[in-house]
């Protein structure tokens, strides 16, 4: 069990401050939520994670791992799986090819030894093959394997992201917005799948979503953001009561607004 | 004295790369696409201008020549409109089929002739600071300067460059102040289209024979001067056409003592510095860094 | 696991269907390798003027399977495929040939080593090239490996040599255990046909054609493949699924390379004569086009592209006597090669414009019966 641990990381874009001395930690088995106005910096967060921003300074660990200046796939290969908010999938491949690109760390077959046809090749696909059906078989998309990616109804099309993510066998995983433009009924599916992952799986979660009631039922920690730093921290509960966060969302002209169950206010977007 | 007329050579063959590299570019800005027809489209220009001059007199011919190849430029944009993938790399590949088309049926027309301009500046030479140079490449470099200053004051000062900057930038945003996408995508191919025009017209002029069928590839001269300066940066075309148009009147001007490196090694040296460039700076010299959004 | 691991969905296919499945799937995987008879009894029917268009067909497939690869599984823009065949054409034809009186030299290698080292040779050029290729993305990277056609074409003409130059070279025959592959001796006739230098190249094209078609789906549908495809689609989503975007892309302009380079040995073969002019910027559109008019990433759709596009303007030429449109060559008038291009250019647009997808998507299209 490991703990991902972030340090004063400052991250900016020309005069833009993005992220400003932000620290946390992500405890091991749990589901930590991580909220906050659109632009106070949870996707920049998540990209400094996962190694497609490289921070001004502070540093990201994961255990003993320091992934701070390590490219995206090597941070892949230590166990930090990452689903994307805007379903990056290969739209024109099946969704078991979609779920198998995610078994690259934990597969050794080259260019030659497939060209080939190698037996140890075959054996690995195989076996593979069947961890990945199990996977996508606990995110709710079995039977659709052989379903091209692009093919599928909006709310499969975000499940095959989340089980690609967990189909690299992370030891954490960052998902942003999982139940994003989802009706419903559908994002409590989500809500107990995310849940399952880390009672079933073992896996800790770190979360982006701006659904409020499904943060704080189903998160263990919440870390609130706002231009970029950390502005409050804790259970669900002592984060709701937390003036500074209902600053936040309701703007500071609001000091006396209630707890935070709406959406928030910044929002420009869906 | 020999180095200042190769350096005066090389620029005034840089200038018209630059108009070529200018249309590569607005084109670019516009639309995000590579117009690999843009030689075809020169060609055609050109040809017009050929075929029209006896008749209308060379200025009127170059008019109606940059006309000809501006809506063979539309033409080829409304072909790559009407596809229903956003992917750039599949749209630059139309342009290589509307290349093969226009290339051929050009090449048909013109078959094996050479044609002239019926330019007013014929074969004569003047003599400048010392050094000996064509008219027609004064001319061009003149042209040159005159259309390149012209470019960028419509570019930064007029209502049309802000769009066209705008929607360079930013499309979507841009689409939602206002600015029609269409009618920016149009007029940055028709820019592109007379300039590759007016370079053609210089590119079949003395020292040059004159235009014949192949005469479309010249405009591929311009490919590393894009690169040099930077796919999305018009001031970098300019710059790179006249890196691209010194080298190679440099190399081709002691061709001599560079003899171990192989007869019309002048033509080749531009992709040589190219490629050299890009491995130091993979978005060329003033190209804007692609940015990693995830 | 918790009880949603267990929890199946529907979908499980009922057993009688899932036997038919069964066995549509072997026809369809055991189909291809019936065409392969008729394709070897083709020698016996043909003469030497159409076989060697049949073999400079399948020569340039193995090339379009190779650009196939790069520009559509793994969404690299190269106009430089033309080089890497060059590079495989002339490697072979320098290490097998004879240094002799001619201006061209050679090592005189056993010609099959010097066949293999070759396509090495061509793949080795790739993965030099891939500096620039993992560097530079996008249309740059296209418009970057112009570079290559036009200084491997400089080369061509300058290192006498190496190439014989402006006139081109000899290509020496392929010769196993003394057995010429792509020449007369020893004799050998077969059910009465004499079998000389086209009849068994033609068999030396199929089996490489076949190999490469076998290779190349399994790079595809593998592990690399599915990693190329999700770099092409999205390159973050690669980086964070553990993909090493430098070496794929490398790896990628390698592997097009190497088919590249078997492509030059075959044509070399079958020219057994090989000027620079032949290894142009030309080519290596006819390459693009192949790959994109078979559809864009698919192997299968680059074989017919690529057949199609080298079969039509010498077919074509064949018969420019007896089709009344087209005019002698040189002539000033619609020529069969001149033709040929009009073909090529317009379906390269209507190809993108009405089926991206090429003849691979038409041909999906057509069999509705699949998904």
């Amino acid at each position: 069990m490991t703990a991902l641990r972030l340090e004063g990381i400052r991250l900016r874009f020309g005069g833009v401050t993005a992220l400003d001395g932000l620290g946390f930690t992500v405890e091991p088995g749990t589901v930590h939520a991580l909220i906050g106005p659109n632009g106070a910096g949870k996707s920049s967060c998540f990209n400094v994670i996962s190694g497609h921003y490289r921070p001004e300074a502070g540093t990201v660990a994961f255990g003993d791992d320091d992934l701070t200046h390590l490219p995206p796939h090597e941070i892949a290969r230590r166990g930090v799986g990452r689903a994307f908010q805007n379903i990056a999938l290969s739209a024109h491949e099946t969704v078991l090819d979609n779920l198998m690109v995610a078994r690259h760390r934990l597969t050794r077959s080259g260019f030659v030894a497939t060209a080939l046809g190698l037996s140890r090749v075959r054996r690995e696909e195989r076996l593979h093959q069947a961890r990945v059906t199990e996977i996508a078989e606990f995110a709710g998309l079995g039977g659709k394997l052989d379903t091209l990616a692009g093919a599928l109804a909006y709310g499969d099309r975000k499940r095959v992201e989340l089980a690609r993510a967990l189909a690299s066998e992370p030891g954490i995983v960052l998902l942003d917005e999982p139940a994003a433009g989802m009706p419903s009924h559908e994002k409590w599916d989500i809500a107990h799948l995310i849940v399952s992952v880390r009672d079933a799986l073992g896996i800790s979660v770190l979360l982006v979503e701006h659904d409020m009631p499904m943060v704080m039922a189903i998160a263990d920690r919440v870390t609130v953001l706002d231009f970029g730093r950390r502005i409050a921290g804790g259970t669900p509960a002592e984060v709701q009561n937390s003036p500074e966060v209902i600053a936040a969302y309701l703007g500071s002209s609001h000091p006396e607004a209630g707890a935070v169950t709406v959406s928030p206010a910044r929002e420009e977007t869906s | 004295m020999k180095i200042l007329q190769l350096v005066l050579l090389g620029v005034s063959l840089g200038s018209i790369y630059s108009l070529i590299a200018l249309g590569f570019v607005v084109i670019y800005k516009g639309t995000k696409v590579i117009n690999l027809a843009h030689g075809s489209v020169l060609l055609a220009g050109a040809y017009a201008v050929a075929v029209l001059s006896p008749h209308t007199g060379f200025l009127p011919a170059v008019a109606l020549g940059a006309v000809a190849s501006a809506l063979c430029a539309v033409v080829i944009q409304r072909l790559v409109a009407a596809m229903r993938t956003q992917n750039h790399l599949v749209l630059t590949i139309l342009t290589i089929g509307v290349d093969i088309l226009l290339a051929t049926e050009l090449s048909r027309r013109i078959g094996s002739r050479v044609l002239t301009m019926g330019d007013p500046w014929g074969g004569r030479r003047v003599e400048i600071l010392g050094t000996v140079l064509p008219q027609a490449r004064i001319a061009a470099t003149v042209v040159g300067i005159l259309f390149i200053a012209l470019f960028f004051l419509v570019f930064r000062r007029t209502d049309f460059g802000v769009r066209m900057r705008a929607s360079a930038d930013d499309p979507r945003t841009a689409a939602l102040m206002g600015i029609d996408q269409r009618k920016v995508a149009l007029t940055s191919w028709a820019i592109g289209g007379a300039l590759a025009c007016v370079a053609g017209v210089f590119l079949a002029g003395f020292p040059n024979p004159g235009l014949d069928h192949t005469s479309g590839l010249i405009a591929l001269n311009a490919i590393p001067a894009i690169i040099i300066g930077g796919l999305d940066s018009t001031e970098g075309a300019v710059l790179g056409g006249l890196i691209v148009g010194v080298t190679q009147t440099l190399v081709d001007g002691n061709a001599s003592s560079l003899h171990f490196l192989g007869e019309g090694f002048g033509t080749v040296a531009p992709y040589v510095v190219m490629l050299l460039i890009l491995l130091w700076r993979p978005s060329g010299l003033m190209g804007s860094k692609e940015l990693n959004r995830v | 696991m918790s009880e949603t691991t267990t929890l199946r969905r529907a979908g499980q296919a009922a057993p009688s269907s899932s036997s038919r499945a069964g066995r549509a799937a072997l026809v369809r995987r055991a189909a291809p390798w019936l065409l392969l008879l008729p394709l070897c009894a083709v020698p016996l029917y043909l003469d030497g003027s159409w076989l060697i268009i049949g073999i400079l067909g399948m020569s340039t497939a193995v090339g379009a399977i190779g650009l196939t690869l790069l520009v559509g599984t793994a969404g690299q823009l190269s106009l430089a495929h033309a080089f890497f065949v060059a590079v495989g054409a002339y490697t072979y034809a320098y290490l097998a040939g004879e240094s002799g009186p001619s201006a061209a030299g050679g090592l005189g290698l056993p010609t099959l080593p010097a066949a293999l080292a070759a396509i090495a040779a061509a793949g080795l050029a790739g993965l030099l090239f891939s500096p620039v290729a993992a560097r530079v993305g996008g249309l740059y990277l296209g418009v970057a490996s112009l570079a290559l056609v036009f200084i491997g074409e400089h080369v061509l003409k300058n290192a006498t040599p190496l190439t014989g130059g402006y006139n081109g070279r000899e290509v020496a025959t392929l010769a196993v255990g003394g057995f010429e592959v792509n020449g007369g001796a020893p004799g050998l006739w077969v059910l009465g046909v004499p079998f000389t230098g086209r009849e068994r190249l033609w068999y030396l094209a199929l089996a490489v054609l076949v190999v490469s078609i076998v290779v190349a789906g399994r790079i595809v549908r593998g592990r690399p493949g599915r990693a190329l495809q999700l770099m092409r689609d999205n390159p973050a989503a690669a980086g964070s699924m553990g993909v090493p975007a430098h070496r794929y892309k490398a790896a990628a302009f390698t592997v097009s390379s190497v088919f590249a380079g078997a492509a030059g040995v075959l044509t070399a073969l079958a020219f057994e004569f090989i000027v620079p002019q032949y290894f142009t910027l030309h080519l290596a559109v006819l390459y693009l086009a192949m790959a994109v008019i078979g559809g864009l990433g698919s192997v299968p759709g680059a074989v017919a592209g690529g057949l199609f596009v080298t079969a039509l303007p010498l077919v074509l030429d064949r018969f420019s006597g007896s089709l009344g449109f087209l005019a002698a060559p040189g002539s000033g008038g619609l020529d069969a090669a001149m033709f040929a291009r009009f073909v090529f250019g317009a379906l390269l647009v209507i190809v993108l414009i009405a089926e991206p997808g090429g003849l691979a998507g038409l041909w999906r299209r057509l069999r509705p019966s699949r998904r």
